[in-house]
Parts: C-alpha cells; structure tokens; sequence
C-alpha cells in the first residue's frame, strides 16, 4: 500500500470552538431562537431521504450553522467492503449541504448485507488494518474529500489483536491520509472496560491528525460484581472525562469540539451550556485567543 | 478471516442460540456478557426504529406486545440499509402474517397505513398543482387530462376501516376489538411538510387509482362511476386540486 502525506486536520471550520449534536427534539429551538454555537452536528444516515421535512429544516439551519456530517452506517471495518449506494446517498448530502466535518467511525456494522445498527469493535490486527484503509481510500476517493474517524467505545476485545488502537489508528491515519475524530468519552469509557490508561492512549495517538473531538456521557452497567461503562451518550460529560479532555486539548491543540446527546435528550440549554464549558477550555488553549470567550 | 469473524459475530448478535465467535476475550466479565452489550443495542435500537415508525401500531397492540413482535422480526429481518428511515417496509406484511396476533388481523393494515405515512414523509417534494392550472382550459379539454399524482401520494385499500382506527389510536382510545370490519380506502400524502391522509368514497378511490395508472380523466372518470355510481366528478377533481393532490397535469394535444 502507498504511503499518503498525513494531511493537515481536515476543517473548514473558521475556529476550533464547540457545537453541539442536532436532535429532532431541538429542530425548532435552533430555526426559530438561533442560539450561539459553532457547528450543528447530524447522523448523516438521518437524512439519506428524497426529500421531506427533516431534509428541508437541515437546509434551512445550514444558511445559518456550519455542518457537520457524522455517518454510522459506512461500516468502514466490514470485509465485505463498503455498499456503493450507502456511499452514493453520503456522495449526495455532501453536495446538498457542503459540510464543515465529514465523520465516520472505526468499526463495522454490516455483514452480508445485513446493517447491525450499532459500531461493532474490529480485531486490531494487520488484515483488519488493510480492510479499513481499503474501505477509507474507496470512500475518500468517492467522496474527494478526507474523513475524520472516530475511534469507538467497546466492551469487548479480540485474542488475536496484536495491534493498539492507538497504532492502529496511527497506521491509518499514515496510510490513507484520513484525519482523526477523538471522541474522548469513548477513550475513557474503553480504558475503564478493558483496563488500559486514557492519558498513555491519548500521548500515543498522531495527535496532528485530530480534526474533531466529541465528548458524550456514559453510564454504569452492573455484572454480578463486575460493571462496564456504557456509552449512551444520555447524560453530562463526567468530571474525569473533561480532566481528559484538557489533556487531549493540551496534546492536540484548540478542536472543534461537540456535545453529543443521543438518549434522554434534555432541553436544548442544556447541550449549549456544556458546549460552553468546552469553549472555556478551548479558548484557554487557543493563542489567538486573548482572555475571555464571550 | 475477518469475514468469517464478521459472519459468525453477526449470527450471535441476531440469534441468541447461535455459538459465540472465536477469540473473544473473557477476562473479569465473560465473553458472553460482553457480547451481550451489543446484542442487546443492536435489538433494543431496531426495536426503537419500528416504535418510532409505527406508534398506532404499538399503541393498538400494547407497547408490550408491540416490542416484543418486532423483537422477532428485527432478528428475523435486519435492515438491508443503513438509512433506517427506510427500514420496516416489511413489517406490515409480516405483522400480518404473525401468529400470536391472528386474533387482530386489522393490526397489520394500521401498520401498513402508518408504512404509506412514513414512505410520504421521506418522498421526493413537489409543488401540487393548483386549480388555477385548469383556468382557460376549455370544457371539452378535461376529459383528455392524465395528471401525476405527487411523489408522496400512497393509496392504501384496505379490509379494516384503518384511517377509522388509525384516529382513534392517535386520539388515545381503545381500539375496540374486534373492531367493525368494513373496507375502507385511503389517501396518504404530504402536499407541503406534514403529512396528511384522507379516507376515500369509493368513486374517488376508483379515480385516483386509474389516474395513478396514467389513465386520461374521461377513462378514470368510467372506473369512479362504475365504482360509485353517483358520485360527483366535477367535486372530486375540485377537491384534490384544492387538496394538492397531484403534482402535474398534463394536456394531452386534440388530435
């Protein structure tokens, strides 16, 4: 495989400050008040539609937001390779609402066809490797554009890994040119389940390549005496998480940054005043920044 | 080797009597137990996908039972896509066909009803054509007239008065069981963002069905009579223009 120049964070973001993730419950928040925050961010498989209201309202906030297109069902880790009308439909949105941030994630959710609904963990192994960067090189080559993949939460492992997900990461961040969406919850949330450490994963991710950051809330799930954290993203980010983030943002530099609310979906205040806590720890960050966020 | 990993995770996610695949690890929790996080996201979300796209269904069938059903059929027949907007076409037939609820055989139809509700709020947008677009048109023009309905138009034709059931969940109430059986025939369509669905005579039904079918008005105008045979043409054609039924009319040239 040819090796390709890691490109520069892919953003056309004008500055790295904080949005938050559209949810259907806020659509009429967001058309009617336009409350202050840097980029809106949607499921991309939300709109994969001929047309309709969801559609239409998207366009309406794209005249006033930056868009970000975050997609869960490319299924880059499938062996099976990518579903060339998946990839039309993304190919498609693209052109209607120009994003900012186009995203996707490490792991896969198809097989034979059948689309799992959820980010099902890879073996971080060399063949698991060439069928990722497969898949990125044939969705950067469709689209024209570099993705951003976002590393997952997981509960589980394989025996046959002999890779980190930070090297994994690395190498295909070297190989495709692809950029990085660090979602720090999903870090912290795999370092408790699998029992490795965040700071050691974050030092040894190609931080340059870090275009986006998420961060989510995650819960408890019991197991007679052992838990595991679930990442449903129905909560505010925990205390440890945002330690984390300072350090990400520390390692990486000033990101776009989002909130992601997917389960017990509160008012929208509540995302817009955690997209503001981000803010406060981006703009101490930002050198081009002097004193205060408004 | 990953496609066999793939293959063989896939089948313990949608069938919990299949074996685990190999080279997972089992440390402090089990193989099993962590396996199950996603087994049970995967269900629980698909499961969600149909609640959201058939809520009368599920209000009619009782959240319970609903769950439950498309539990099965989620296992049984996982998406094809991953745009799951589109994803359920196939349970209405299927929740027909469904053995524990044979004793509510008009359950499938109101899931069916909801299918044509869902498949017009993600269609194509049009603007309908007004009734102004018939101004000037001479009389003796209107019988050669086809028009297209909008991209969103469904008509359903059903055996259970379903747009009757379908109020009657969505006002909250009990759906009566078993219900007045009585055929009942549907309009279903989205002329600007939401959604609308009007119950059909049987003359209009006729109508729009051979209109659908690119027939001219005079020869849609036969089936609505032989249908319905007092039915008012002039009332019918007025009420879907006011309505925003169809998306382009098209004048055929006399010969």
């Amino acid at each position: 495989m040819s090796e390709k120049k890691p490109l520069q964070a892919p953003s056309l973001l004008p500055a790295a400050r904080a949005g938050v993730g559209l949810r259907h419950p806020h659509v009429l928040h967001f058309l009617q008040e336009r409350p202050r925050t840097a980029f809106l961010e949607v499921h991309s498989e939300n709109y994969m539609s001929d047309g309709g209201p969801r559609r239409r309202a998207l366009f309406d906030l794209a005249e006033h937001y930056p868009i970000s297109l975050h997609g869960v069902g490319l299924s880059l880790g499938s062996a099976e390779g990518l579903d060339a009308a998946h990839l039309g439909r993304l190919k498609g949105l693209l052109a209607d609402y120009r994003p900012a941030l186009v995203s996707e994630h490490l792991s896969w959710s198809v097989e034979s066809g059948a689309y799992l609904n959820d980010l099902l963990p890879l073996p971080y192994t060399e063949e698991a490797l060439a069928v990722v960067c497969r898949n990125v090189d044939a969705a950067q080559e469709a689209l024209g554009r570099p993705l951003l993949v976002e590393n997952p939460s997981s509960y589980l492992t394989y025996a046959a890994s002999s890779l980190s997900e930070p090297e994994f990461l690395g190498e295909l961040v070297r190989r495709t040119g692809c950029g990085l969406l660090l979602d720090v919850n999903n870090v912290y949330v795999s370092a408790r389940n699998q029992g490795f450490d965040a700071a050691a994963y974050l030092a040894a991710l190609p931080t340059g390549a870090v275009g986006e950051i998420h961060l989510a809330g995650h819960t408890r799930r019991r197991f007679g005496a052992e838990e595991l954290l679930i990442d449903d993203h129905g909560s505010r980010v925990a205390e440890a998480v945002w330690a984390l983030y300072r350090q990400a943002v520390a390692l990486c530099g000033p990101r776009p940054t989002l909130i992601e609310w997917d389960s017990a979906i509160p008012e929208a205040s509540v995302l817009l005043a955690e997209a503001r806590k981000a803010d406060v720890i981006l703009a101490a960050a930002d050198p081009t920044v002097q004193g205060h966020v408004a | 080797m990953l496609r066999e990993l793939q293959r063989g995770f896939a089948q313990a996610l949608l069938d919990t009597g299949a074996p685990l695949p190999l080279g997972l690890v089992s440390d402090r929790l089990s193989a099993a137990d962590r396996i199950g996080v996603y087994r049970n996201n995967v269900v629980a979300s698909l499961v969600d996908v149909l609640a959201a796209a058939f809520p009368m269904t599920m209000h009619a069938a009782g959240a319970e039972n609903f769950r439950f059903a498309a539990s099965l059929f989620v296992r049984a027949h996982p998406p094809r896509q991953a745009r799951l907007l589109a994803y359920g076409a196939e349970f209405p037939a299927w929740l027909g066909r469904f053995r524990p609820a044979q004793d509510r055989p008009w359950l499938g139809e109101l899931a069916r009803l909801e299918w044509a509700r869902n498949e017009a709020l993600f269609a194509a947008d049009a603007e309908p054509v007004k009734v102004e677009a018939l101004a000037g048109l001479a009389a003796e023009a209107i019988p050669t007239l086809r028009f297209t309905l909008l991209p969103s138009a469904r008509l359903i034709d059903s055996d259970w008065p379903v747009h009757a059931l379908w109020q009657q969940a969505q006002d909250g109430g009990r759906i009566a069981d078993p219900p007045e059986r009585r055929a009942q025939q549907v309009l279903v369509l989205r002329p600007g963002l939401s959604v609308k669905q009007l119950p059909l005579e049987p003359g209009d039904a006729a109508l729009l069905e051979a209109l659908h079918a690119g027939e001219t008005f005079a020869t849609a105008a036969e089936a609505a009579l032989a249908a319905e045979a007092q039915c008012d043409l002039q009332q019918l054609l007025l009420g879907h223009l006011v309505r925003g039924t169809f998306a382009a009319v098209h004048v055929t040239t006399p010969r």
